[in-house]
């Protein structure tokens, strides 16, 4: 025991003393200051991104030659960095082996709560360009209608369509 | 010594940062940023449904004197655009001139045209219960009734209209 405490004095002592040498040291080495830059860089694209409202349309039930009139919105958001064309197709309606034309839905860049008045969309692959400019940050909404043809080709069923919006810039 | 390490490292660093700086930035310029799509998926439900759609909703058959006749072979063309086949039903009302009337009955309807005079079924009376006709009309037919009118005797003078009515059960 009296061993141990001698030893951990010396320890304690051996401290001090290097402690004492060493701050005296420290304190006269200049630190001299390093520079250097970076330059970083970075490229922000032009883009025009679409933001869609909403990605469901439920036409609801329209019997044969019948129709929903082109007034359920879909409302366009350009969240890009430039003024982009709408452009827009879609595939045609089928429910199961029965089918009718893309053709017959109708949009519009206005409302037609009266019937399916505006243009006819166009099969995917034969995109149309609308014409319609949307600018940056800036939303367009487009109203779809549908018309169902007679009971000939349009047997009963539940008939889904892909309508692709797109922004091109 | 230390101090040298730390200074290399540093001048590492940024040479490292400068490399991987101009390697990107060609390569994000090379990126074609151009069309942004996106997809709406409508749905909508087409009934089992037959419809009437009629190829005249007036029929005249003109000046028709007392105990007269009009032929029956005024057409009525039936077309069921629905998608399933469907019974047709008819009835109709009395023939009304102001205080004046004669029976519904006096209306006769066939699907065959009778030039000749008034051959066919009699009309039967709106009362909610239409006359199935026990024809069929399929998807997409059409199916023409054709009508024809007998005046009483002693009926009073006058314009008479009465409605018949067509409908397609299924």
């Amino acid at each position: 025991m009296k061993v141990q405490k001698q030893r951990l004095a010396i320890i304690t002592v051996t401290i001090c003393i290097l402690a004492g040498l060493l701050a005296p040291s420290l304190s006269n080495i200049a630190f001299a200051l390093s520079q250097n830059s970076v330059t970083a860089s970075v490229v922000v694209p032009t883009n025009c991104i679409t933001q869609l409202s909403n990605t469901l349309i439920n036409f609801g039930v329209i019997n044969p030659l019948g129709n929903a009139p082109t007034a359920n919105a879909v409302l366009d958001t350009n969240e890009g960095n430039v003024a982009a064309f709408i452009l827009l197709d879609g595939t045609n309606w089928v429910s199961g082996g029965n089918s009718f034309p893309v053709t017959n839905t109708i949009w519009d860049f206005s409302t037609h709560a009266g019937g399916v008045s505006g243009n006819a969309l166009q099969l995917l692959g034969a995109v149309t360009n609308t014409a319609n400019i949307i600018g940056s940050g800036v939303n367009n909404i487009l109203y779809f209608g549908a018309l169902v043809n007679n009971g000939i080709t349009q047997p009963a069923g539940t008939y889904t369509q892909t309508i692709t919006i797109e922004n091109e810039c | 010594m230390a101090m040298t390490n730390i200074k290399q490292c540093i001048a590492l660093l940024a040479l490292s940062i400068t490399i991987a700086a101009a390697l990107i930035v060609p390569e994000l310029g090379g990126i074609a940023f151009a069309n942004y799509s996106n997809t709406v998926t409508a749905t909508l439900n087409v009934p089992a449904i037959c419809t009437v759609a009629l190829s005249t909703t007036l029929v005249n058959f003109g000046s028709v004197p007392i105990t007269g006749n009009a032929p029956t072979a005024n057409a009525v063309g039936d077309t069921n655009d629905g998608n399933i086949a469907s019974n047709i039903l008819l009835d109709g009302t009395n023939w009304i001139s102001g205080g004046s009337n004669f029976f519904v009955s006096n209306t006769i309807w066939d699907f065959t045209t009778h030039a000749g005079g008034v051959k066919g079924n009699t009309l039967g009376l709106a009362t909610g219960n239409l006359v199935d006709t026990q024809n069929v009309i399929g998807i997409g037919q059409l199916v023409n009734l054709f009508f024809g009118t007998q005046v009483p005797s002693q009926q009073a003078a006058g314009t008479y209209t009465q409605t018949i009515t067509i409908e397609n059960l299924c």
